[in-house]
């Protein structure tokens, strides 16, 4: 992999910035002056100090009358009164933006529903997509050990099946 | 995001209609470009590996919603180009960075109920620019409508390749 001193210190720097990028990134606030509104982190963690601001979070609809939502975030688990709620099911997924009156009480300004097949097609779709460039990165690239990833010059055959393989024309690969 | 067969087939598009302009874009470089496609969505690592988990590990703040806006895609694309040796180097780059772009494109797009949507320029600017809202990540009709772009993108790559025979599949 290593094929050169400055290529290994560009990989470990990008990965030392990458790193950095995902602390800096855990300790940023809100700041609604830039339309970057508590979310349901905040609301878990610490929603008393978020009254009187505009909230945007989602959750599972748990009751009806009152409508009531189960935010989920990393950090546990709260419930929220949403007041000014579009009709919903429970097991439904309500969006809702607005201000936060009470610790526990959202009025919405902005809903959207959606149900839970909903998020399995989303999931269930992008596996599919993943899947297909999987097979298209083994099909054009393989890894040499010795110098990272490189393009295949011969057909990959799998049980006897030849899976393509390296581009028909004869590429000069050279940059410049 | 949108979910990732719109992004993948859109990146698709983009680099197979870019290889008639660029003749080393080749089939392999368009591969890259839909890995690319993927590579904001990393975030979702977050399914397995809960952020706060590796908070309690490591005893400080960690998110991986930095992989969702321009700072830390465009280091993944860096890495991805390191990866390849040099001579491929630059190829790599330019392909994976249309890739990670087209996936923030769209995602600009995504319905956003503040009327804004991600902050995408971070760490530049924590500002989240308006949205059209014009779609859900779990909406069925944009990869339709990428589905019938890409096959109609690769209609014409196929009758272009026809009539120049120098062009590989």
């Amino acid at each position: 992999m290593l094929t050169s001193p400055s290529r290994g210190l560009a990989i470990v720097v990008c990965l030392g910035a990458l790193l950095g990028l995902f602390v800096w990134f855990g300790a940023l606030e809100p700041a609604p002056d830039r339309h970057h509104y508590p979310g349901g982190d905040e609301l878990v963690t610490d929603a008393e100090r978020y009254v009187g601001q505009d909230v945007e979070t989602s959750g599972t609809v748990v009751g009806t009358d009152p409508v009531r939502i189960e935010v989920n975030s990393e950090y546990g688990t709260t419930e929220l009164r949403v007041v000014d709620a579009p009709p919903v099911e429970k097991g439904q997924n309500l969006r809702v933006f607005g201000p936060l009156t009470d610790e526990t009480t959202v009025v919405a300004e902005g809903t959207l529903v959606r149900d839970s097949w909903e998020f399995a097609y989303m999931y269930g779709i992008s596996a599919l997509a993943a899947l297909w460039v999987l097979l298209r990165a083994i099909r054009h690239w393989r890894l040499d050990p010795s110098v990272g990833v490189v393009p295949r010059d011969r057909p990959l055959t799998v049980w006897g099946l030849t899976i393509g393989g390296a581009d028909a024309s004869s590429e000069d690969e050279y940059d410049g | 995001m949108a979910e990732l067969l719109t992004h993948v087939l859109v990146a698709y598009a983009c680099a197979t209609a870019l290889s008639w302009r660029y003749e080393w874009l080749t089939p392999r470089y368009v591969t890259v470009a839909m890995a690319a496609a993927m590579i904001p969505d990393l975030n979702r690592i977050g399914l397995l590996v809960p952020g706060a988990a590796v908070e309690t590990v490591v005893g400080v703040p960690f998110d991986w919603g930095a992989m969702h806006t321009l700072g830390g895609s465009l280091l993944v694309v860096c890495l991805g180009a390191l990866v390849v040796p040099a001579r491929y180097r630059r190829r790599v780059f330019l392909v994976a960075l249309l890739g990670m772009l087209s996936h923030h494109a769209l995602d600009l797009l995504l319905v956003g109920l503040s009327g804004h949507s991600y902050l995408v320029l971070w760490p530049l600017t924590q500002y989240h620019p308006p949205t059209p809202s014009l779609y859900l990540s779990s909406d069925r009709w944009p990869a339709l409508v990428a589905l019938l772009v890409a096959a109609g993108v690769r209609f014409a790559d196929r009758r272009r390749s026809e009539s120049h025979p120098a062009h590989g599949r």
